[in-house]
């Protein structure tokens, strides 16, 4: 049996981690010329991962998360203080994709003409609003029966406030359900400004997974 | 999150998150931070921690912490050392908590088998095994192997970076470096792999 060079590991690793230079044996060694080309696709395997979080993660599955990066630092409070076993009675919202009609073969993604529909549960709250933002900057809907805004349909029935919405365009559609006792502030350009302003207003929030259209 | 930002591009945004949180805008520091590390800190995470919901939610509690840190930030190091130093506590502390994160772990989903004799099929499928390969062998390595090794070749910090997030010395850690990669080696060899 023939036992291979192991100087590679031994000392050219850690050579080649401090930055220096490799003497002549390294280049001339049949096993260590193997070694480094074997460490080199591992670096490579490792760099390579190109994984990403769903599109966005920054709002999270926690509703709190994203309303508490939006609102400060008075907002993180808030929003763990909602979160707690004696906030009142609970505030959600669900979003599904109906798909479009088409002759044409086409993708298993959401796309535009498809519908989305959404579901929340108000928490008993005198006033609630469902909105939606497309790329976190471009308000899409607003439901708040019996007013809405870029809605196919909208209604409310006891706790439950349903409303949908034809996809217009490619891009990440986020929805949210806001609800409160006092009249809820108009929406603000962007879905990071609601929802300060809406935490800012005593408003409870909660938002759902983003449907991302192709 | 969008698409990945170029080094250069990365680069800019981390000096407007620096710039915005020096005029005391640290929420809007904070969505730059995101925008330029999300995807990094994500894979760092995904890395130690082996399951997609469980690294999602550790990264979201990593960008609350440094929301809340922010204020008090001293650029003793660049941005992208300090977030990896809250990942990295912040990923111990998931491991330690219990074995729960074993239950979140999900599966990477499978090439089909049948390959349909295009030499790009059988790449990715070489490609496949290998990485998963690797990351069954990442899981075999001590804790702080795995994570220094995660810091060098996937987020690709430098030394002195990886000094600052990790709190140890340079020299301690190109040790550990170069003693984790012939561990990963063999792992891949008795897989089958020849590496």
């Amino acid at each position: 049996l023939t036992k291979r060079c192991q100087r590679f590991e031994q000392e050219a690793l850690l050579l080649l981690e401090q930055g220096l230079p490799l003497d002549a044996h390294f280049y001339d060694c049949a096993d260590c010329r193997e070694a480094r080309e074997a460490y080199l696709r591992i670096q490579s395997g490792l760099r390579g991962a190109s994984e990403t979080p769903r599109p966005g993660w920054e709002w999270g599955r926690r509703s709190w998360a994203g309303a508490a990066i939006a609102a400060g630092t008075a907002g993180v409070a808030v929003a763990f203080a909602l979160t707690r076993p004696r906030a009142p009675a609970p505030l959600s919202v669900t979003a599904e994709i109906v798909r479009a009609e088409r002759s044409t073969l086409r993708s298993s993604s959401p796309q535009p003409g498809d519908e989305l529909k959404l579901t929340a549960v108000t928490g008993g709250a005198r006033y609630a609003e469902l909105r939606v933002y497309r790329e976190d900057r471009q308000l899409v809907l607003r439901c708040f029966p019996p007013e809405s805004a870029g809605a196919i349909s909208c209604s409310r029935a006891g706790d439950q406030l349903q409303a949908s919405l034809r996809l217009p365009s490619p891009g990440a559609f986020q929805a949210l359900v806001a609800a409160s006792d006092v009249p809820l502030p108009a929406p603000a350009p962007t879905l990071a400004e609601d929802t300060e302003s809406l935490l800012r207003a005593g408003a409870r929030i909660a938002v759902a997974l983003p449907i991302r259209a192709y | 999150m969008g698409a990945e930002p170029l080094d250069s591009a990365q680069d800019a945004l981390a000096a407007e998150a620096l710039a915005a949180a020096e005029r005391k805008d640290f929420r809007a520091a904070l969505g730059l931070l995101m925008r330029a590390y999300g995807n990094e800190v994500y894979r760092f995470c995904l890395g130690l921690l082996h399951g997609r919901e469980a690294a999602e939610d550790v990264l979201q509690t990593v960008f609350i912490d440094a929301f809340q840190a922010l204020p008090a930030y001293e650029p003793r190091s660049t941005l992208r050392a300090w977030l990896h130093g809250i990942a990295r506590h912040r990923c111990l502390d998931a491991l330690k908590g219990s074995r729960r994160w074993a239950t979140l772990v999900e599966p990477v989903s499978e090439l089909p088998e049948r390959a349909d004799g295009t030499p790009g099929t059988d790449q990715l499928l070489a490609t496949s095994r290998l990485s998963r390969a690797l990351e069954d062998c990442l899981d075999g390595l001590p804790i702080h192997a795995r994570e220094t090794v995660l810091l060098r070749f996937r987020s690709q910090l430098s030394y002195e970076e990886m000094s600052v997030a990790c709190g140890e010395k340079v020299g301690t850690l190109r040790v550990r470096v170069a003693r984790a990669l012939p561990l990963l080696r063999r792992c891949l060899e008795e897989k089958g792999m020849s590496s």
